[in-house]
């Protein structure tokens, strides 16, 4: 029976639930009285059919932000993998979307056209796709994320576009002191988005560094050249294993308070 | 929406009444609320437990851990449940006070004359 509730709910109260209905039937059954069987499941089928209704409607809209599953190093390691993975997949649809939509040779820039949009969405999208096994916060995460890259590109825009369109920084030191900004910057406003996303939780604050260490080694990165594809899924586990990390101590344990209230009455 | 001004639904309110003396765990709410309720409030593992997950997500009760009986999940009233509890049965017993001053207690059949 309790299979059919919400996958959540039963990982939360699954057990407690059977427990319960032990107790009550072992009560039952040490009662001298024939009707309390009957009694007994007079009150639970009826109890049963209208909490099945209740909770899949609460799943529905939008789930329990109380439900939560213990984000551990299988969550880790899943993280990881979407992280790396999308770079090869987006890479070899990518080679051929240029073909099939006849932009252009695969040698030229059209393919970057193509390519790192389409990265960013499979990257949230595959994010997402492994949180949402562990928190309800998952479609805030998303919006956030992809929210966050929005800020960081109309900033790079305005900054570098508009701002410092004839400096040119040809000293290496200059350029790394360059980086290290932009790291910060830009894993700052990642990081407070998807903080923000998981609001409620001890630690969300960790995905604020571990996004700017994430950012400064791809920049670092970039700085020796990225040849191959091996080396784009090497940049891509940087910031997709320290966010991982910040995971396992965020999401490790459970929100302290949902901002939902109202569902008392 | 502020849920402090509403009434609570008996469910949720005879859950905070059981675990206003103690911690309990699921069954021993279920049996104090029984008690409690004089059998009028009977609730199955689904009520139970849907009732529990909305009170822990509005921080009306929080879980905790008992070293005796590591096998169940234990139950707290918050502060903030407390004040609830409290506001509620300020709310019944003004309800209680205008019914006696109404001369409502205590009669059997009432005469609305309609």
């Amino acid at each position: 029976m309790l299979e059919l509730y919400p996958s959540r709910y039963r990982d939360e109260f699954g057990q407690e639930m059977i427990r319960l209905f032990q107790d009550m039937y072992h009560d039952v059954r040490n009662s001298d009285n024939d009707m309390e069987m009957i009694s007994l499941w007079v009150r639970i089928i009826p109890d049963y059919l209208i909490s099945l209704t209740k909770e899949h409607l609460s799943h529905l809209k939008g789930g329990d932000y109380y439900m939560h599953k213990k984000f551990d190093t299988l969550g880790l390691f899943f993280w990881i993998t979407a992280g790396i993975a999308v770079f090869p997949v987006v890479f070899f649809i990518s080679m051929n979307l240029v073909g099939i939509l006849g932009l252009g040779s695969t040698e030229d820039q059209s393919v970057w056209l193509i390519f790192i949009p389409l990265l960013l969405i499979s990257l949230i999208g595959s994010q997402w796709l492994v949180l949402r096994k562990y928190t309800d916060r998952a479609k805030d995460w998303l919006i956030n994320t992809a929210f966050a890259w929005v800020v960081m590109i109309a900033s790079t825009f305005v900054v570098i576009g508009l701002l410092f369109r004839n400096l040119t920084i040809t000293e290496p030191k200059s350029l790394m002191f360059v980086q290290a900004i932009q790291a910060i910057v830009y894993g700052g406003i990642l990081g407070w988005f998807q903080k923000k996303a998981l609001h409620g939780y001890a630690n969300a604050w960790l995905l604020i560094p571990a996004n700017i260490i994430g950012i400064a080694l791809i920049f670092a990165s970039i700085g020796e050249s990225i040849s191959s594809i091996i080396d784009m899924m090497l940049v891509g586990s940087y910031p997709a294993l320290f966010t991982g990390i910040a995971l396992l101590f965020i999401i490790g344990k459970k929100p302290m308070r949902s901002s939902r209230q109202g569902a008392l009455t | 929406m502020n849920y402090k001004q509403e009434p609570l639904t008996p469910a949720v309110f005879y859950i905070l009444l059981a675990l206003s003396s103690k911690e309990r765990h699921g069954y021993d709410i279920m049996k104090q609320v029984e008690a409690d309720s004089h059998g009028n409030v009977k609730m199955g593992p689904g009520t139970l437990y849907g009732s529990i997950k909305r009170m822990l997500e509005a921080g009306l009760i929080i879980e905790v851990n008992d070293l005796q009986d590591k096998r169940r999940k234990f139950y707290r009233l918050t502060k903030k449940g407390q004040k609830h509890l409290s506001s509620e049965v300020q709310r019944y017993s003004e309800v209680v006070n205008l019914a006696k001053n109404r001369k409502l207690l205590g009669v059997g059949n009432l005469d609305f004359g309609v």
